[in-house]
Parts: C-alpha cells; structure tokens; sequence
C-alpha cells in the first residue's frame, strides 16, 4: 500500500510534466485494496488514456472524448488490475495516438523529465510519443510499469527518448480489445519499464487469445535464453542513413560489439524496401484512420457543436471543432485513398508494399535470431525545435520503428547506459525478433543492457 | 442487380452479444451495436451456420474461405460510420433459384433467377421522426442480415413479388427467418429499368420495401414513371427512390449523389475459413426437415401453385388444409372451401374451422358428393349445419342415414317426382306456359317445385334436363 502513496506523492510532483489527462488516485487506492485481499501485492502502473477504462474518462487526449467514460475496460488493463496492477492515472498523448512528439493533444504537451535542471516552463525535451505521459511517468518513477500503444513506433520512440525500455510484443500477442484503435492492423499495446525482465512480466502476465479480439493469439511457451554465444544477429544496412546522427551511430556500433563480444554471430543484411515504410504506411494508417474516426458523428456521445442547423451540418462542425488538424489531414487522405478511383493506384499499391517489407524481413529471419537497428535518429528534440521545423522530425524517427508493425514483429527498445554517450541525452538501440519470439527478444534485451 | 435483405433470427446479434428481438427503445445496445470506440466484433457462429444454410438452398457454390469488409457512408442510425458487410469475397456466390409465377389470371409458370451473391452484413439502426425531432433507437443496430443479390432478371414486377413470397416461405420453413414482413425482417431494394431494343434504360433502385403489396405497387408505378418520361423524350436519372404510402415512389434526395463507399477490408476480423463440419451439420439439417408446406402441397397434393402458396402464407389455413389432406382429401376441397368460407362469415363463425370432428365431416361429405351420393344443394345445407352448429353431434353419414338425405339415384323415383309436380293441379297453369314455349319464370317456378318436392335429393341440373326434354325446350 505504501508503494501505491509514494507513486502518487510523486504523480503530484510532477504534475508540472502533463504526465496525466485524469489522476485516478482513488481507484489506485481501491484496487490496492482489492489486490491485498486477494493475497497480491499492489504495484503502480499507468494506462495510456486510449485504453478504456470503466472506472475513469477515456479520452485519447482529444475534445471529442474529453468526457467520454467507456462502458467497460479493456482486456489488457482488466488483466493488469486482477494481478495486482494499481491505476495511478491515464497518461497524456498525442490526439488519437496520431504523432511522435505527446505536444498536441487537447490537454495541453507532455514534458520530458530528461536534462530539465533548468526547468521545463518555457522549453523542455520532447519525451517522444504518442505514448509520450506512460513514457515520463515510468523516467520518473511514478510506475514501475506502463502501458502505451505502438502502432509505428509509439511506445518505443518515447521509451527511447526517456532512457527506458519499450516492448513492442508481435502482434495479437496482446488484445486490441478496449484499445481505441489508430490503425487496426499494426496497433499492439505495448510496454514501458526500467528493465527488460520488468516488460517481460508485464507480457507474461497479460497476454493471450482474448474472445473479444477475433485477431488475438496466444505466445507459445519458450525457454529462458542465458547466453548470446551463437545468437545470429542481422544488421541492416538501410537503417545507417542520412537521417542517423553519429552519437546514434556510435551507439548502435557500441551494441552490435557488445554483442560480438558475447559470443554473437553478426550478419550484415539489406532490406531494401524498409525505405518505402514511411509512405506505405501513411497510406495505410490514413485509410484506417478515416474508415475508425468515421464513429465520431456526435449523434450518441462524443463532443457535440451548438451549430444544429442540419444532421450533416452537426457532424462537419463537432468534428471541425473537436478533432486537431493533425487528425483531420489524416481523415481526409485516408478517405481519398479508398475512393474508388485512387484506390487502387494509392490504397493497393500500399497494402502490395506492404507485403513485400513483411516478406523481406520474415525471411531474413531463416537465417537470423534478432535484427538490431537504432529506435530513433537520434537524441530526443528540445520543444522549440520541433516547432520550428513543424514537427518535420517526427517522420525521421518514424522511420526506424514502422518496419516492425508492417510485419508484426516483437521488438524492444533498449536505452544505453550513460557511460559510452558523451552528450548525456537518452539514446537507444531496437532489438526485433520473429513473430512470437517476444521472450527471445527480451532475453537479449536484458543481456545487452547489463553491458550497454 | 436487386437485394433482398433477410433477417436472421438467431438468439443473438452477428458481432455482439446483444440479444436480437423486439424491446422498448435502445434497451438492446451494446457498445459495439452503438460503435463506441474501441469495441472489436465477433463473429457469430450461429449466423454463418444460417448463410451457409441459404447458400446450400440457392445451389451456391460456397468458398473455402470469405471475408468481410466496411462500407462506409454516414447516415445517422449507422452509428460507426461503415456497415460491416461481404463485398469481394462473400459467403456463398452463383446461385440459383426457381419458383412459380402466377395470378388470378395468368397460367402459373416456372421462372429460375441467377444469385450472384449472399452476403452477410449489419443491418443499421432506425430513425423515428416525431416532429422536427430525430430519435434514433439502435436495437436493431447490429442484427444479422443476409443480402440475396440477384442479377437483373425480373420482367415484370408479378415476377418480383412472386420470388419474394416463395424466399420467405422456404427461409420460414428451414428456420432461417421469421419472415415477418411488417416488422422489417424481410425488405427489398428493386432497381427498375426499361429496355428498348435490348438497349437497357438507366434504372432507378427502389429502397426498403418491406410488404408483398408495396413491391408490387412500387415497382409497377416506377414503369410508369418512367414510360412517362421516356415517352416524352426525356432522361430517368440514376437516384434512389422510396415507395411512400401512397403507392407512388418518391426520390430521396439525400442520395442523389452517387456515393462512394469507399470500401476496405475489416482489419479486425480475419479470414472467415469455412469448417467441413459446419458444411455437414448444415446439409444435415436441411436433409431432417421435411420441404416446405407449399411445395408438398403442390407435389405430394396435387394443389396447383397459385393456392398451394396462398394457403402456406396463412397458418391457420395451413393447418386446417394439412388435417383435411391427411383425413385423405385432395385439391377438390378448394371449391368447398371457398362454399365454406362464405357460409362462415355470412353467420359470422370463424374461417377456417379448427375443430377436428368438423374437418372429418367435411372431408367425409365432399367424399360423399364426389361418389355422387349427395346433391350441391343438400351439401350446402349439410356444411351450413355442421359449421354453424355446436349442438350436431353425430357423424355426417349416421345424419344423412337418419334424415335420408342421400341423393335420389333410382330413374323411376326420380320420374315419380317430376311427375307430381306437373301433375299437381295447383300447377296446371304454369305447365301449360312451357308447353307452349320457353319462358324462363316459369320454367324455374316448376324446377324449384321439383328439388323442394325432391328434398333437394336430385341435383337441380338434372331437373332442368329432364325438363327440356320433356318439353322440348331449346334455350
């Protein structure tokens, strides 16, 4: 129970961080309580505010929920909670989980704790995004665990930037059930915490085929992994580009020795077609996009304009008024991609490349154990530099994440320990693995770490 | 291409667990049916088990493997924006199917049309208008639909109704659905063109019907629209049009733009791969029901197909049909029964009768009449007695055997009859009329002297023979 007041002693102290869209405290409390008389032992956690929650508003940081509470809880926080998780409060993130940066949302930008000795009022580190407050909220030590969502990166981009680990599990491993979908083909719940073990008990404890969720799927039982002596690891060339800073470069050379020295075996690979997953998947995330948000008519909830001339005048206005501009631009693409006359030469030829970057990197996996790429370009961006360059980074991040929801992989973001990065800011390597190795991927993850 | 929209009526809803039924507004909602965020849909099992069903009684061929995806438009009881429905890839595709075409006053033909698809779907909401106010109540938000798409095959609009009213009577039969026509369970979309020269027209589609006699009206008043307008010289726009209470069709002109549906796949369902035990348990079920009333009727009876459907669409007829036939009557009751049908209501008992002592008589009576052992007239006054009465008791024969009502069959008796009459001074006047020529007063007078004399025991046509003959009478 003390664990439970001092995680929310320090949500109250970071208030200043935008970490939260709604403090649960006292749901924290009662579930504590719960959780004792079932013989478990309460710990904190925080849920990104896109996962439903009965008990509490569910707003994907946006006004068209601003006071929306759901009628049930997703499947993956119900199974948190029954194993002892305590919700201290649902994190802020970029509207409808559409971003990399947690800035834009309804409820004001999450600041990053990193490197904010000289305070975080007129600028402060980006903390990644969209799951940018379950990020800081873990940084800070609110949680010990946290749930975000990856769709192209989301969790692990923030887990990057804040000097923590992000798991990413394969797809279906965790069910969608109750999380708001951004793009329901490559959305995974996903994991923040300060060790690699810690997500893996987090998977371990929530994972599995779901009723509710037709594309769950269950992770088959696997053997804890003690050494990295012969573990085939690939190295794609692709991810060493122009937009790769050297201190990201050096640090993702520094992992790859680590794990020669530990006996691994290191393949250079190419995965020529990684290069087309930004546009492909900007087609495809828009097509879902429209085809999801399409809900959103304000007829039986959601935020509603007083502009009730007509039906079709109410819906254009509650949405115009309520969703941000980054929403309403994907709208609008995705609904042009799915007419019929540029289906097929947008919608299809995405959804061909598509597969064509799932194929390349499933079969390099007939000869490799785990890929290792860098999470992001590079150090985590100040504030004011985003915004001078209009969030123009945000797609050079995108980039080294995408791959891994294309084709469903695990993968896990891991921070490198602060004495090989002389600049001192949150840098991080990913390790991805093959569809259901997500206990390999941690495994390595946790070998990596200890000499990172 | 016409769609005609089936209901399951299956326990629960096609990707809730709501359950599918009548209740006071918005009492069967779950999230999903409202499409708050973040539900997923589950398919039920029950509703493909239906599909399948229909597809195997179609002669569909049926795909190992079928999908479903979203169609979007926004439309204010489509609370998620997109219907969930099969587009590319349904459940069950080239099908086939026959049925008879008939009215009062045509000669019934076989018509067969081509399906092109079954697709399983969502039906929407409704929306109630009361005032200037738009109530929405979603608990039919959700149910299971199948959409029989046809290709363009119909002729005339008898053509089209006929279709639907033996559909609905085989999707009762094999349990697929309630058929309640009034309640929304079945409706229509007909999409009407006129040709000229086998150059087809722009057609129009007529939407939502949901009575035999609203497809028939509608359908027939588009023609005519349309004629009108072609006759004229002028252009039938590509629109959506409803059927309005007044047997018009009337545009909707929230549709007049063609919409773009903007298909995709669902991303939350996966690939419906269909099980051969599911193949199995369906062709087993079709196999243990017995065929539809109607076409027993037809085959096994002998009814022709005008009747044998009319009687099938009526329960209570139905049962009392299926008890007389199975008492050993034929299509011959039909004539009795339109007799008998009149004598109720003109005493205002209830057609048809449900007592069983009452079909046995009437079934034994017309067998009776059939043998030539009873008059018209008499069988009359007999079903007048035995539907009428509470209090007859006894068996038609021990009444006819106790009253002596059976027809008089012996020439010389028969002669004996006639012979009074004429012979009765009382007579004498009108007699002497018809020996003198036809006229027809008196020519009745003397006729009904004779069956009144006869009891009614001698058919009235067999009077008037005699008589000519004895008179010489040519009419």
């Amino acid at each position: 129970m003390q664990k439970i007041e001092n995680a929310i002693e320090r949500a109250i102290k970071f208030r200043a961080n935008g970490i939260f869209v709604s403090e649960t405290f006292d749901l924290a409390r009662k579930q504590a309580t719960k959780a004792i008389e079932n013989g478990l032992k309460p710990f904190p956690i925080v849920v990104k505010d896109c996962f439903l929650t009965k008990d509490a508003p569910t707003t994907c940081a946006s006004q068209m929920l601003a006071n929306y509470i759901p009628p049930t809880t997703s499947t993956v926080v119900d199974r948190i909670v029954r194993k002892g998780g305590c919700i201290i409060g649902k994190t802020n993130m970029d509207e409808f989980c559409m971003g990399t940066s947690s800035q834009l949302g309804h409820f004001g930008p999450v600041k990053s704790n990193i490197r904010s000795e000289g305070g975080i009022e007129e600028d402060w580190m980006i903390p990644g995004g969209s799951s940018g407050g379950s990020a800081v909220a873990v940084q800070t030590g609110i949680a010990d665990v946290a749930l975000g969502s990856d769709t192209g990166g989301s969790t692990r981009n923030p887990a990057a930037f804040n000097g923590i680990f992000g798991l990413k599990p394969t797809y279906g491993v965790l069910s969608r059930q109750g999380l708001i979908p951004l793009v329901n083909s490559l959305d995974a719940p996903s994991i923040f915490a300060r060790s690699a073990e810690e997500c893996w008990d987090f998977l371990d404890k929530t994972r599995g085929l779901d009723d509710n969720d037709s594309t769950s799927i269950d992770l088959p039982e696997s053997e804890n992994l003690d050494s990295l002596k012969n573990l085939r690891v690939g190295v794609p060339i692709e991810y060493h580009n122009e937009k790769l800073s050297e201190n990201a470069w050096k640090i993702w050379n520094h992992a790859i020795n680590v794990l020669k020295n530990e006996g691994a075996e290191i393949f250079e690979i190419s995965l020529p077609h990684t290069k087309y997953s930004l546009s492909c998947y900007s087609v495809i995330a828009a097509a879902d996009v429209a085809s999801n948000m399409a809900r959103y008519d304000s007829v039986a909830y959601g935020h509603r304009s007083s502009n009730n001339s007509s039906t079709h005048e109410m819906y254009a206005e509650s949405r115009s008024e309520s969703l941000n501009t980054v929403v309403r631009r994907r709208i609008l693409a995705g609904n042009y991609f799915l007419m019929k006359k540029y289906r097929s030469k947008y919608y299809e030829k995405a959804l061909k490349i598509r597969r064509l970057i799932n194929d390349e990197i499933i079969n390099s996996f007939n000869n490799l154990d785990v890929i290792i790429t860098p999470t992001a370009s590079g150090k985590p961006p100040k504030y004011s530099e985003l915004r001078d360059t209009l969030y123009s980074k945000e797609d050079d991040d995108d980039y080294f994440t995408q791959a891994a929801n294309l084709a469903g992989i695990p993968s896990i973001s891991v921070p490198s320990t602060q004495n090989e990065n002389r600049e001192n800011y949150p840098i991080a390597v990913q390790i991805m693995g093959n569809r259901l190795n997500d206990r390999l991927v941690c495994d390595v993850a946790r070998m990596i770490h200890t000499k990172f | 291409m016409n769609g005609v929209h089936i209901q399951l009526n299956t326990r629960t809803k096609l990707f809730s667990r709501t359950l599918n039924g009548e209740s006071s507004p918005n009492r069967l909602v779950s999230p999903l049916d409202m499409a708050t965020p973040g539900i997923l849909p589950s398919l039920n099992r029950k509703c493909v088990l239906h599909a399948l069903k229909m597809g195997m009684l179609f002669n569909c061929e049926i795909p190992k493997i079928s999908r479903f995806d979203r169609k979007h438009y926004f439309y204010a009881d489509m609370p998620a924006g997109y219907q969930i429905t099969q587009n590319e890839k349904p459940i069950a595709k080239n099908g086939r199917f026959g049925f008879y075409v008939f009215d009062e006053k045509i000669e019934p033909y076989w018509k067969e049309v081509d399906i092109i698809q079954l697709q399983l779907e969502q039906d929407s909401g409704k929306t109630i208008h009361i005032d200037n106010k738009s109530l929405i109540d979603y608990n039919r938000a959700g149910c299971a639909l199948v959409e029989v798409v046809t290709t363009p095959c119909f002729s005339t609009a008898l053509e089209a109704i006929c279709f639907v009213q033996q559909l609905r009577l085989i999707l009762m039969n094999y349990g697929i659905c309630d058929g309640e026509m009034h309640k929304g369970q079945i409706r229509v979309d007909a999409n009407v063109s006129l040709s000229f020269d086998d150059i087809t027209g722009t057609r129009t589609e007529i939407k939502n019907m949901n009575s035999i006699r609203s497809i028939h009206t509608a359908i027939n008043y588009e023609i005519a629209r349309q004629f009108e307008i072609l006759s004229n010289g002028g252009i039938v726009i590509n629109e959506t049009r409803a059927a309005d209470n007044e047997e018009r069709t009337v545009s909707m002109r929230d549709k007049e733009v063609e919409t773009d549906y903007r298909f995709m796949v669902e991303p939350n369902l996966p690939n419906l791969v269909i099980k051969d035990e599911w193949l199995d348990s369906v062709r087993q079920s079709l196999n243990s029901t017995s065929k539809p009333k109607f076409e027993i009727l037809r085959e096994k009876y002998g009814f022709d197909a005008r009747s044998s459907i009319h009687i099938s669409e009526d329960s209570q007829l139905l049962r009392f049909v299926e008890k007389c036939v199975e008492f050993g009557a034929t299509r011959t009751i039909l004539i009795w029964m339109r007799e008998l049908k009149t004598i109720m209501q003109r005493s205002k008992s209830v057609y048809p009768p449900q007592s069983q002592f009452f079909i046995r008589q009437f079934v034994d009576l017309i067998g009776f009449f059939e043998a030539g052992r009873l008059t018209r007239l008499r069988m009359l006054d007999l079903l007048r007695i035995y539907s009428t009465s509470e209090q007859e008791i006894r068996n038609v024969e021990q009444l006819i055997d106790d009253n002596n009502y059976w027809k008089i069959t012996d020439e010389t008796e028969i002669m004996q009859i006639v012979e009074n009459v004429l012979e009765n001074p009382k007579n004498l006047k009108i007699v002497e009329k018809l020996r003198t020529g036809f006229h027809a007063k008196s020519f009745n007078k003397i006729r009904n002297l004779i069956v009144d004399l006869s009891e009614k025991r001698i058919e009235v046509e067999e009077v008037e023979n005699i008589l000519r003959t004895k008179f010489n009478l040519v009419q």
